[in-house]
């Protein structure tokens, strides 16, 4: 505190930046497997930032479901089909210049309009409608998931059978009108 | 609070969604794909008749079956009967789609439009309305074999809609950091006495670009004409009509039960929204030669009309929009059952220099044209022309005169595309003939509508008078319950 800065706000500063600077690293990068390392890097800082929020399980459950699983999943992808290389296209929007200046004038209108708004005085207090530290972690998710968060929890199932059904159904074979 | 799991209220849900993992599971053994359509215009029909006997009440918090979403859901319904029965009759000319999966997906969606009328938090309306654009984004791309484009349609909405998520979302979670909870209900109790609002109206804000993206308000209207001409036609209707129709009902239980207090504040910001979505869409439709594109920017035009009666903020306006968006609904159908005669028969007729000449071929569909083109196009005798002339009068009623006259003179430059089309029906001729049949696959959709847009267009008062009484009725059960 002596520097007037406290080391919460020296981590999260951290871990934003280092989140931030990675995806749009893994946005620019031009070779599949360094974006897929890169979003690796912005899910474990991630994970992190969950755990200073005090909520370890959600924690270990990011790091084993995305950076243990998905992440892997996609490296297999990116290896199996062979999709080292990126394909080049040519420009894909007509006037590139104007439209990026265009983005960043709407950017600092934005910042502007939110500076106006928020500069003068502090960000609110987050209302939590329950005290955290009354029982652990693992418990407030399950009792807010299966009491109050039933229904959502059973339209997710859906929405997963929905995916499945659709990537099934778009790879069927199918006569297309060059081999018709 | 209690926690309540009543079944008899999701009763509706449940049946479409057996209805769908059915079609899903057992296609295979069905050589003939009629079997689809008649199981789901079957379960259509039981699902009115379960919503006619269900109970009010909520499963869970979450879900809560009123007035409004037992009415909604009826509109829906109708809606969902009629483009299902135009989907048969378009399948049968275009067999390479006729697969049981259309339907399915169609019934899908349907169960992410009744959660979403239903639904009493922010996550469960979130997660309802992906629930009800992913079988859509898959629909759009069905024809992709044949059509290349129908690809970009599809890949270009899942973006547009990806992005909406992301707002959504970001919106939801700063409306829940500033009141703590997700619950309309408790939103509304928590920002009852709070003098500062600015947080919960940046959040407000990004819920509202979420929904505009689903809506086509103008900054996020890009994907709509590229979505709209690929996709097969009942679909097209679908989308124009029946998911607008839900969206925007849901966001007007948004600003009546749980934002009330921003209710005038985001009149206001919308203002320039609704204008601009108007000019663009009407101005954008005048240079467009394909019916369908035609059609697909209206449609835009058509949501800044809807818009128009958020800006005055009350229960009338209110009313207003969604009497407007069930008027559209029944037009958009009607126009895109005739769409789907015209393709049937010859695909380039959907041209609109190509249909020159037609009121020599056959007059009656002319005149069925004629109909629904006036409607849309806000001319008399029609119920386009109840619909924007509540909205302009409800304007002009609270004050905001500027803007129903700028609306009006936008919706005179909204009359040329519609009105061109029937210059080149009734006004060219033709060599060119062509064979047509019939179908009740076509006409009944059409006759139901093209009768409903006249009688509305005549007799508007008890249609805008139920929508009224719904939401009134609504609101002093919610909110005084006994």
């Amino acid at each position: 505190m002596g520097l007037g800065i406290d080391l919460n706000s020296l981590i999260f500063g951290y871990l934003a930046f280092a989140m931030v600077v990675s995806s749009v690293l893994a946005v620019f990068s031009k070779n599949p497997v360094h974006t897929v390392l890169l979003v690796l890097v912005m899910v474990v800082h991630q994970a992190f930032l969950l755990l200073t929020l005090g909520s370890e399980f959600l924690m270990a459950v990011q790091l084993i479901v995305y950076a243990g699983a998905v992440l892997v999943l996609f490296l297999f992808v990116v290896y199996l089909i062979n999709l080292r290389k990126e394909t080049k296209h040519s420009i894909f929007v007509k006037r590139f210049c104007l439209c990026s200046l265009v983005f960043l004038l709407f950017l600092g209108f934005m910042g502007v309009n939110l500076y106006l708004i928020y500069g003068a005085k502090k960000f609110e207090q987050a209302v939590l409608p329950f005290n955290p530290l009354e029982k652990d972690n693992l418990w407030w998710i399950a009792h807010y998931l299966f009491n109050y968060y039933l229904l959502p929890f059973e339209i997710i199932g859906v929405i997963l059978l929905v995916a499945v059904l659709g990537a099934v159904f778009l790879v069927r074979k199918v006569k297309t009108t060059e081999e018709a | 609070m209690t926690i309540e799991l009543n079944f008899g209220v999701i009763l509706s849900e449940i049946l479409l969604l057996l209805v769908g993992c059915f079609i899903f599971l057992f296609d295979r053994f069905f050589k003939n794909k009629g079997y689809a359509f008649w199981l789901t215009l079957l379960s259509l029909l039981i699902a009115s008749g379960v919503l006619l006997i269900s109970p009010f009440g909520g499963f869970t918090l979450s879900y809560q079956n009123d007035f409004f979403s037992i009415v909604f859901k009826f509109i829906v319904l109708f809606g969902a009967f009629l483009v299902v029965i135009l989907s048969k009759n378009y399948l049968t000319y275009h067999s390479q789609l006729n697969y049981g999966e259309y339907y399915g997906f169609l019934i899908l969606s349907l169960i992410g439009a009744f959660l979403m009328l239903s639904s009493m938090d922010l996550i469960t309306m979130y997660l309802s309305m992906e629930l009800m654009s992913f079988p859509v984004y898959l629909l759009i791309a069905l024809n992709f074999a044949q059509q290349r484009k129908s690809l970009e349609g599809s890949f270009k909405y899942f973006l547009a809609g990806a992005m909406g998520s992301v707002f959504l979302l970001l919106g939801m979670g700063l409306v829940y950091s500033a009141t703590g909870s997700l619950f309309f209900m408790q939103i509304a109790q928590s920002l009852f006495g709070k003098a500062e609002l600015t947080y919960v109206l940046l959040g407000f804000l990004f819920i509202l670009a979420g929904f505009s993206v689903k809506m086509s308000f103008v900054p996020f209207h890009m994907w709509a004409p590229d979505a709209y001409e690929s996709a097969p036609l009942p679909i097209t209707s679908f989308i124009a009509s029946i998911i607008k129709f839900v969206v925007i009902a849901c966001l007007i239980k948004l600003l009546m039960v749980a934002f009330i207090p921003l209710k005038a504040k985001i009149g206001q910001i919308l203002i320039p929204v609704v204008l601009l979505t108007i000019l663009i869409g009407n101005v954008l439709a005048i240079k467009q030669d394909h019916l369908i594109r035609m059609l697909a920017f209206s449609s835009i035009a058509h949501a800044g009309y809807a818009g128009l009666g958020l800006i005055t903020g009350d229960l009338i306006g209110y009313s207003f929009t969604i009497f407007y968006l069930w008027v559209y609904l029944i037009m958009t159908i009607g126009m895109f059952s005739i769409a789907v005669f015209l393709a049937n028969y010859q695909k380039d007729l959907l041209y609109i220099p190509k249909l020159s000449g037609l009121s020599q071929i056959s007059p009656g569909l002319s005149f069925l044209t004629l109909i629904f083109m006036f409607a849309l196009a806000g001319i008399p005798p029609t119920a386009g022309f109840m619909g924007k002339f509540y909205l302009f009068i409800g304007l002009v009623k609270s004050g905001y005169i500027w803007v129903a006259i700028l609306a009006v003179l936008f919706s005179v430059i909204g009359a040329y595309p519609y009105l061109r089309v029937l210059k080149f029906i009734y006004m060219e001729k033709t060599e060119e003939t062509f064979s047509y049949r019939w179908e009740p696959g076509v006409w009944f959709p059409v006759s139901i509508t093209a009768f409903l847009t006249l009688l509305i267009g005549i007799y508007p008062k008890p249609w805008v008078d139920m929508v009224y009484r719904t939401l009134y009725l609504y609101l002093t059960f919610l909110f005084y319950p006994y």
